[in-house]
C-alpha cells in the first residue's frame, strides 16, 4: 500500500512535537502538518501553494484552532463529494459532551481525548494508526 | 291642560330642583373618579410594564453570567490544559533523553516537577467537574435510595474488598425524586470519606434515615466510625479544594468532594449537614428537596 502523508492539523508547536514524537517511526507514511484550519482547507481542496498536494490517507485535525476552528473544518471537508470519503480523526483536549457529539453528528471517524501523560498519549495514537493503517481498509490515496 | 291645571307648588318645584342639582354633582363625582381610576390603572400598568423590563433585564443578565461561567468551564478545561500538557510532555521528554546526563538532585527535581503537574491536572479536572455538576440539567425521577446506595456501593468495590469494612445498610429507605447519577455521586463521595478518613482497624459505615419529623423530607446519614471532625471545621469542608489534612495524608484528595454533594444536594432542593465528635466519628445527615412531592405520592 502507498498512501500520501498523514496529515496533522495542529497550531501547538508542544503538541505536534509530542505527536510526532509518540509516532516515531509506526507509520507506514510521511507525515504533513497544517498549523491552522484555512491551511488545512488549502492543503486538502489543493489551492494556494498546494496545488501539487497529495491527498492524505488519515486525518488528525485538533478542535480548537485559530481563526477557522476544527469543527468547521470538519464541516466543509464533509460537505465535500470527494474529500468527504477521507477518515477525520477529531484530537482535542476537550471532552465536553457537546463537542463529542457534534463532530460525530458532523461526520468524524473517531474522537481523541489528548491525555495529559503522554506514555497515554504514545499508547492512543499508535493504537489509532494501527487500527487506520493494519486493522481496518481505506481507500488508497497519493495523489 | 294638565299642567294648567296642576298649580306650581314652589316647595316641591325647589326639592326637584335641587334633586337634579345633587344628580349632577354626583354623575361629575363618577366621572372624577372614573378619571382618577383610569389614570391610577395607568400609572400601576406602566409600573408593571417597567417591572416586566427590569425583570427581562435581570434574566438577560443571569444568561450572560452564564455564558460567562461556561466560558470559564472551557478556559479551565482547555486553555489551562493545554499549556499544561505541553510542560508535562516536555518534563517526560528531559527524563527520556538526558535523565543520565543529570545528577540524583536533578533527576529528583524533574520528579518534583511532574509530580506537581499531576496535581495542578487534578485541580482542573475537580474544577470542571464541580462546574458541570452546577450546570448539567437534571432528569428528575422517583428513585429507590436504596438501590442508589447500591449502585455507590458497587462503584466502589475495589475499596470495599482491600479493607475490611462493615457496610451497615436497613433493607428499604424511602424514595425521593432526584437526578439518578447525582445522586449515586452523593453517596459515592460521603461513603468513600466515610472509608478513608478512618484508621481503626474495624471499620464500618452505616447508611440510614432518621426517624420521619412532622411532615418533613426524609432525612438520610451517611456514619462513620473514622477519624471524625473538630466543631470548628464543621462548615469549612464544604469550601472547594478545602483539605484538613496534608497533601497526601488519607489518600490524597483535590478536597473537591464534599463541595460537589452540598452542591448537588442544594440542586435538588435540600440541605446537609455534620454532626462529629474527634476521634469517634462523624454523620452526615441531608434531605433531597423538601419530600412534599414524594408525600403526595405515596
Amino acid at each position: 500500500m502507498s498512501y500520501g502523508p498523514l496529515l496533522i492539523v495542529e497550531d501547538s508547536d508542544a503538541d505536534f512535537y509530542a505527536m510526532k514524537r509518540a509516532l516515531g517511526n509506526t507509520l507506514p507514511c510521511e507525515i504533513k502538518r497544517c498549523s491552522t484550519g484555512s491551511e488545512a482547507l488549502d492543503y486538502l481542496f489543493r489551492r494556494g501553494s498546494y496545488t501539487e498536494a497529495a491527498c492524505p490517507p488519515l486525518v488528525l485535525l485538533d478542535i480548537n484552532l485559530p481563526g477557522m476552528d476544527g469543527r468547521a473544518v470538519l464541516a466543509q471537508l464533509k460537505q465535500d463529494p470527494t474529500l468527504k470519503g477521507i477518515p477525520v480523526v477529531m484530537v482535542s483536549t476537550s471532552d465536553n459532551p457537546a463537542d463529542i457529539t457534534y463532530c460525530y453528528t458532523a461526520g468524524c471517524s473517531g474522537y481523541l481525548v489528548k491525555p495529559l501523560d503522554y506514555d497515554r498519549l504514545v499508547t492512543s495514537l499508535q493504537t489509532l494508526c494501527k487500527y487506520w493503517f493494519k486493522v481496518v481498509t481505506i481507500p488508497q490515496t497519493g495523489n | 291642560m294638565d299642567y294648567i291645571a296642576v298649580p306650581v307648588i314652589p316647595e316641591l318645584l325647589r326639592a326637584k330642583v335641587s334633586v337634579f342639582a345633587e344628580l349632577y354633582r354626583k354623575t361629575q363625582q363618577l366621572e372624577r373618579l372614573n378619571r382618577e381610576l383610569e389614570q391610577r390603572v395607568a400609572e400601576r400598568t406602566a409600573e408593571l410594564q417597567e417591572r416586566a423590563e427590569t425583570l427581562q433585564q435581570l434574566n438577560a443578565e443571569l444568561r450572560r453570567r452564564n455564558q460567562e461561567l461556561d466560558a470559564f468551564t472551557y478556559i479551565a478545561s482547555h486553555d489551562l490544559k493545554e499549556p499544561l500538557r505541553g510542560i508535562n510532555n516536555y518534563a517526560q521528554f528531559l527524563v527520556e533523553d538526558y535523565a543520565e546526563k543529570l545528577d540524583d538532585e536533578g533527576r529528583q527535581q524533574l520528579g518534583a516537577i511532574q509530580q506537581l503537574i499531576r496535581r495542578m491536572e487534578d485541580l482542573l479536572n475537580s474544577l470542571l467537574h464541580y462546574s458541570r455538576v452546577e450546570r448539567a440539567e437534571l432528569s428528575q425521577k422517583e428513585l429507590d435510595v436504596t438501590q442508589v446506595v447500591r449502585e455507590a456501593l458497587d462503584q466502589l468495590q475495589a475499596r470495599l474488598q482491600g479493607e475490611r469494612v462493615q457496610v451497615r445498610l436497613p433493607q428499604s429507605l424511602p424514595a425521593v425524586r432526584g437526578d439518578r447519577a447525582q445522586l449515586i455521586e452523593v453517596f459515592t463521595n460521603l461513603l468513600s470519606n466515610a472509608l478513608k478518613y478512618n484508621d481503626t482497624t474495624e471499620k464500618w459505615v452505616e447508611v440510614g434515615v432518621q426517624d420521619a419529623t412532622n411532615g418533613g423530607p426524609p432525612v438520610f446519614f451517611v456514619r462513620d466510625n473514622g477519624i471524625g471532625i473538630a466543631p470548628e471545621h464543621h462548615e469549612k469542608i464544604f469550601e472547594v479544594f478545602r483539605r484538613l489534612h496534608a497533601r497526601d495524608a488519607y489518600g490524597g484528595g483535590t478536597g473537591a468532594g464534599l463541595t460537589i454533594v452540598k452542591k448537588i444536594i442544594e440542586r435538588h432542593g435540600g440541605r446537609i449537614w455534620v454532626e462529629s465528635t474527634p476521634g469517634e466519628g462523624s454523620t452526615f445527615y441531608f434531605t433531597f428537596g423538601t419530600g412534599e412531592k414524594i408525600k403526595t405520592e405515596e
